[in-house]
C-alpha cells in the first residue's frame, strides 16, 4: 500500500478551494444556503478550458459495421495517486473492417488540480490500438496503484500500472487472453479471497466475414444491424490467483452456460448474502442476474427474479445498468436502460426474492430515449441517489423511419423524490438540452469540491466534461476506502452514516454504466448539517470501522481496521 | 342508434321482403298501428302498439316478429331475444324468426348463437346476400377467418357492387394477412371509389403495409366524407400509435369508444395505453370490455394477462395466459408471463418446465433471426401475438 499523504493533501486542497473560492472552481458545497428547490446546474467544460482535446473516431463506414456505432467508454481514475481524478477514453483502432488513415488512440489525461488536463497517453503507454470499447478500473494486483482494463472488439487489453505513472500491457501473461467483442467489464471479489476477480462482457459474434447487409436495397443506404442479426456469445469470468495471474473460470461458474449479447454490467449484493452478484444487460435477450451461490458458481435467475425480461414479457435492448438503493430499504435496487419505446426501468428489489418495474415517471419519460451510460449519483448532496443517463441511437438514420426519435439524444437527469425519480433535465443546465451520441459515462470529482461531475464520452465526437455547479447548500464528506484485509476496492463493503438525524447507507457497487468506470471515493450527502453523527464502514470481510463527529467538507481516508489514517 | 339504421335497415327490409307472413287475429289493428308509427319514424309509439299487440295475443308470431323487430329497431337487442326464442320454438321452421334471432344475437356479441341460427337460414336461402353476409360478419367475429372469407366472397361474387361487402371482404383479408388479395379487390372494386367507405378501407390496407403516413392520410379522407363510420377512429388510433403519437392515439379511440362502446380494438389500444400510464383499473375495464367481445383474441388476453400481473392477481393472469400459450406456442412473451406466474404462484416445477420451453422457443428464434434479413433497430411499439 501507498502512503495515504495524497488523500490527506486532496482534502486541504478541497478545504483551500472552499475557503478561497478558487477561480473556476464552484464553492457551492461549502455554501450553506437554502437547499433544495435552488438551481441545479450542470456546466459543459469546453476542451479549451479543460485541455481535454481528444475526440472518439467511430470509423463509420458505408458497410455499417455494428462495432462502430457500440463504442466507447471512458474512466475516471486516479492513475498517478495524487489524489486527483484522472480520465481515461476509449477509441476505436484497427480491426478486419477498419484500417484508420491516420493513428488514432485511447487517451489519458491526467488532472492538474487546476480544472485542466495534461494529455500523457504515451507517456504512460495506454494507447490501446484495438478496436477499444470499455474500460475498467482497479487496483488488481493491490500494489496501491489503479491499473486499467480495457475491452475490445479484437483483444481485451490489460495495463498494469508500475506506479511510477506508466503503464505495460500484461493481458496475455496475466491469463487475460481473450479474442472476440467484449463490451463491458467489471473488477469484483465474487468469492471473498480478497482477490479483485473479473468478469467481462461477451457481446455478439462478429467479423468482416459475419457482417449483414441491414437496410434500404432501393435507396441504397445501409443501416446497423440491431443484435438479433448476430449469434450470441459467451461471457467471461477470470479468478484472481493473487500473484497478478487469472483462471478462466467462466465455464465451471456458469457464468458462460447461457449464451450472450452483453452491454452493461454491474456487481452488487441483491440478496445481502454476503456475496456479490452481477446484473447484466443484454442486447435483444433477456438480461442476467447471475446470483452468486457463494461457492464459486452462479445461478442465473434473471427471469424468476423479474428483471430479465419487460413487464410484458418481451426480451429488450439492454444497454447500461446500474444498481443502488434509492428507496433506502436496505435493497439493492437495479437500474436497466434500453432502446426507443421500450422503456427504461427502474427494478424495485422485493427483499431479495423478487423485483417490480416500480417507476412509471421513468417509464414514461425514457419512451423515446435509448439510453447508454448512466449512473445513480446523489448530484445534490442530500443524501439520497439520483441518476444520470446518457442517451442516443444506435442508427444514424433511425430518423429516416421514425421521425420522433433521433440519432442523437439528451442526456437525462433524474432526481430522486424518496419512493421515485423526477425528470429534471430542463432545469439541470443548457448542455442538457444539447444532443449527442452519448455511449459511455462516469461520474467522478474532478475538481475536488465534494460532488459528482460527469464525464460522457459520445460516439464519433468529442466527449462532454460536466461540471457539477450545483448550489442546494448541502454538505458532503467524501471517503476514499483503503482496504487491508478485503479486496482492494472495497467493493460490498457498506458505508452507513447519520447527518441531522437522517441514517443513510451505501452499498460499494462495482462497474455499472456502460463501458465506464468511476471515481472509486464515496460522497456522502449531509443535507443541510455541517457534520455527520457518525460513519461506519462495514468492510466486506465483516470489520466495522466508525468514526464520531465527522465534519462536513473534507475528504478523508478511511484504513480498514483502523478508521481515518490521517 | 343512426348507426344501427345505417347497418341494418337493409338487412331488416330484405328480411321483410322474403314473404314472412303474418297471421290475421284480434292483433290486427295494434299492429297494423304500430307498422303505420314506425314508417312514421316514431319508434317508441311503433314498440308500445307491438307490446299491445303481443299482450292481446301472446302466441300469435307476427305480434311477437313485430315487437322484436322493434326492440332491434331501436338498439335493444338483449330484449327481443326471449321473444324471438319463444317464436324460434313455436315455429322452428320459420326462416324469417331465425334470422330476426341471429341478428339480435349479434347484437349482444353472442357469435356462437348467432352463427348457428344464421347458418341454418343460410342453408335454407343461399341466395340471400343480406343474410350470407351477416353470417359471414358473425364467422369473422368469432375468428373463423376463413369461413368467414369463403361466405363473403360468395356475397360479393353475385353483387360486386355490394360496396359494404367488398369493404368488409377487404378488411377480412387484412385481418387474415392477406394483404395482396385485399389490395387486388380494391383495386377491382374501389379504385376509383372515394366514398369515406372506401377510403377507410384502403386506410386500413396502408395499416396493413405499416405505412401509417398513407393510412392517416386515407383515414382524414373518411373523416371529411363521413366521421361517424365505425372503426375509423380506432384505425385512426392505431397509425397513430404506431406513429409514436399516444396521446392523440388515444383521443381517437376514445372518439370510437364514443360512437361505438363495444369497439374491440379501441376498447383493446386504449386499455393497453392506459396500463402503460398505470391507470390498471382502467385498463382492466377496458380490455374486459373488448375480451367479452372476443374472449378467444389471444392478443386482449395477453394485454388482459398483462394487467392482471401489475395487479398481483398472478391467479387470473395464469388461467389467460396458458389459454394463449395453447393457441399461439411460439409467441414467446406469453411464455415468459407466464412463467413468472408460476413462479408468484409457488410452482416451481411448472416454472421449471416453462423456463425450458422458453429457452428452446427463443433458440428456435434465433435461429430464424440469423436467416432474417434487413433487421433494423425497430424498437417495436407493440408486441402482440398473431390474431
Amino acid at each position: 500500500m501507498k502512503s495515504s499523504a495524497p488523500v490527506a493533501r486532496s482534502a486541504i486542497c478541497g478545504a483551500f478551494f472552499a475557503m478561497a473560492g478558487f477561480p473556476g472552481l464552484p464553492v457551492a458545497a461549502q455554501i450553506a444556503s437554502g437547499a433544495g428547490s435552488a438551481p441545479i446546474r450542470f456546466e459543459s467544460i469546453l476542451p479549451a478550458e479543460s485541455g481535454i482535446r481528444w475526440e472518439h473516431v467511430n470509423g463509420m463506414s458505408d458497410e455499417r459495421h455494428l462495432p462502430e456505432t457500440v463504442g466507447a467508454g471512458c474512466a475516471f481514475l486516479d492513475f498517478n495517486n495524487d489524489g486527483w481524478m484522472d480520465v481515461y477514453f476509449v477509441n476505436s483502432g484497427p480491426s478486419d473492417f477498419y484500417r484508420p488513415i491516420r493513428p488514432i488512440a485511447n487517451a489519458l489525461y491526467r488532472n492538474n488540480r487546476d480544472g485542466t488536463f495534461t494529455d500523457v497517453t504515451d507517456a504512460a503507454g495506454v494507447r490501446g490500438g484495438q478496436f477499444g470499447m470499455g474500460a475498467a478500473a482497479a487496483d488488481y494486483d493491490a500494489d496501491g496503484d489503479t491499473d486499467l482494463f480495457v475491452t475490445a472488439y479484437g483483444r481485451n487489453l490489460l495495463f498494469r500500472n508500475r506506479g511510477d505513472g506508466s503503464f505495460e500491457e500484461v493481458a496475455e501473461s496475466a491469463g487475460l487472453y481473450s479474442e472476440g467483442w467484449f463490451t463491458d467489464a467489471v473488477w469484483f471479489d465474487y468469492d471473498n479471497d480478497s482477490h479483485l476477480d473479473l468478469f467481462v462482457s461477451g457481446f455478439v459474434s462478429y467479423s468482416l466475414t459475419e457482417s449483414k447487409y441491414c437496410g434500404d436495397n432501393q435507396a441504397g443506404r445501409r443501416h446497423y444491424c440491431i443484435p438479433r442479426s448476430f449469434r450470441p456469445t459467451r461471457c467471461l469470468l477470470y479468478r484472481n490467483n493473487g500473484d497478478g495471474t487469472f483462471r478462466d473460470e467462466s465455464e465451471s461458474s456458469g457464468i458462460s452456460r447461457v449464451g450472450s449479447k452483453a452491454f452493461g454490467a454491474v456487481a452488487t449484493d441483491i440478496n445481502r448474502d454476503g456475496s456479490l452478484d452481477l446484473f447484466v444487460a443484454n442486447d435483444t435477450i433477456q438480461n442476467f442476474l447471475f446470483v452468486n451461490q457463494g461457492d464459486g458458481t452462479f445461478f442465473e435467475q434473471g427471469l424468476l427474479l423479474g428483471v430479465a425480461y419487460s413487464d410484458a414479457g418481451t426480451a429488450r435492448s439492454g444497454m447500461g445498468v446500474d444498481a443502488a438503493d434509492y428507496d433506502g430499504d436496505g435493497w439493492q435496487d437495479l437500474f436497466v436502460a434500453n432502446i426507443d419505446q421500450e422503456m427504461f426501468s427502474l427494478y424495485k428489489n422485493l427483499q431479495g426474492d423478487d423485483f417490480v418495474d416500480a417507476s412509471l415517471e421513468v417509464r414514461r419519460e425514457t419512451r423515446l430515449y435509448s439510453g447508454w451510460g448512466l449512473r445513480f449519483f446523489d448530484f445534490d448532496n442530500d443524501g439520497d441517489p439520483d441518476l444520470v443517463l446518457a442517451n442516443g441511437h444506435p442508427d444514424d438514420m433511425i430518423g429516416l423511419f421514425k421521425p420522433l426519435v433521433s440519432y442523437k439524444q439528451e442526456l437525462l437527469l433524474f432526481e430522486n423524490t424518496g419512493s421515485d425519480f423526477l425528470n429534471v433535465s430542463d432545469s439541470a443546465g443548457e448542455v442538457f438540452n444539447g444532443e449527442y451520441a452519448s455511449r459511455g459515462l462516469a461520474v467522478g470529482d474532478y475538481d475536488n469540491d465534494g460532488d459528482g461531475d460527469v464525464l460522457v464520452s459520445n460516439n464519433g465526437a468529442a466527449p462532454l466534461l460536466l461540471r457539477n455547479g450545483t448550489a442546494r447548500g448541502n454538505n458532503w464528506i467524501g471517503l476514499r476506502l483503503v482496504a487491508t484485509r478485503s479486496n482492494p476496492e472495497a467493493y460490498g463493503a457498506v458505508v452507513s452514516w447519520s447527518a441531522g438525524g437522517t441514517e443513510r447507507s451505501r452499498f460499494r457497487t462495482s462497474g455499472g454504466s456502460f463501458l465506464s468506470s468511476h471515481d472509486p471515493r464515496e460522497i456522502l450527502g449531509l443535507g443541510a448539517a455541517s457534520e455527520a453523527e457518525w460513519i461506519e464502514v462495514r468492510w466486506p470481510g465483516g470489520p466495522v470501522d466508525r468514526l464520531e463527529g465527522v465534519a462536513a467538507g473534507d475528504y478523508l481516508e478511511i484504513r480498514e481496521g483502523e478508521g481515518i489514517a490521517d | 342508434m343512426n348507426n344501427w339504421r345505417r347497418r341494418y335497415l337493409p338487412v331488416l327490409c330484405a328480411a321483410a321482403l322474403c314473404g314472412f307472413s303474418f297471421a290475421q287475429s284480434t292483433a290486427d289493428e295494434a299492429i297494423a298501428r304500430g307498422t303505420r308509427l314506425q314508417r312514421e319514424g316514431d319508434l317508441q309509439g311503433a314498440l308500445a302498439a307491438f307490446r299491445d299487440a303481443v299482450e292481446s295475443a301472446p302466441q300469435r308470431i307476427d305480434a311477437i316478429m313485430s315487437l322484436a323487430v322493434a326492440y332491434l329497431h331501436i338498439g335493444r337487442p338483449a330484449e327481443a331475444i326471449p321473444g324471438l326464442r319463444k317464436a324460434r320454438e313455436s315455429v322452428p321452421r320459420h326462416q324469417g324468426v331465425a334470422y330476426f334471432l341471429g341478428l339480435a344475437y349479434f347484437q349482444v356479441h353472442r357469435y356462437r348463437e348467432a352463427r348457428e341460427e344464421l347458418a341454418w337460414v343460410v342453408r335454407r336461402q343461399p341466395d340471400n346476400s343480406q343474410v350470407r353476409h351477416l353470417h359471414g360478419l358473425c364467422l369473422l367475429k368469432l375468428g373463423e377467418l376463413a369461413e368467414g372469407i369463403q361466405a363473403l366472397e360468395t356475397v360479393v361474387g353475385a353483387d360486386p357492387d355490394n360496396r359494404q361487402a367488398v369493404c368488409t371482404l377487404g378488411s377480412a383479408y387484412i385481418r387474415a394477412g392477406l394483404v395482396d388479395r385485399a389490395e387486388a379487390l380494391v383495386s377491382q372494386r374501389l379504385r376509383d371509389d372515394e366514398t369515406p367507405e372506401a377510403s377507410l378501407i384502403k386506410g386500413s390496407l396502408h395499416l396493413a403495409r405499416k405505412d401509417y403516413q398513407s393510412a392517416l392520410a386515407d383515414f382524414e379522407r373518411a373523416r371529411i366524407g363521413n366521421a361517424a363510420l365505425p372503426t375509423l377512429h380506432s384505425q385512426t388510433g392505431v397509425a397513430l400509435l404506431y406513429e409514436g403519437r399516444r396521446v392523440r392515439a388515444a383521443e381517437e379511440f376514445r372518439a370510437e369508444l364514443a360512437n361505438n362502446p363495444s369497439d374491440f380494438n379501441a376498447n383493446a389500444f386504449l386499455g393497453w395505453l392506459v396500463q402503460q400510464n398505470g391507470e390498471s383499473e382502467r385498463a382492466l375495464d377496458l380490455l374486459q370490455a373488448a375480451h367479452s367481445q372476443n374472449e378467444f383474441d389471444t392478443g386482449v388476453q395477453y394485454l388482459l394477462a398483462q394487467v392482471h400481473s401489475s395487479r398481483g392477481s398472478w391467479r387470473e393472469s395464469e388461467a389467460l395466459l396458458e389459454e394463449v400459450v395453447t393457441a399461439q406456442p411460439g409467441f414467446i412473451p406469453a411464455h415468459v408471463m407466464l412463467a413468472r406466474a408460476y413462479a408468484k404462484l409457488n410452482r416451481t416445477e411448472r416454472f421449471r418446465e416453462r423456463r425450458a420451453i422458453i429457452d428452446k422457443l427463443n433458440a428456435q428464434q434465433q435461429e430464424r433471426d440469423l436467416q432474417g434479413v434487413d433487421q433494423l433497430y425497430d424498437g417495436s411499439v407493440l408486441s402482440m401475438p398473431k390474431r
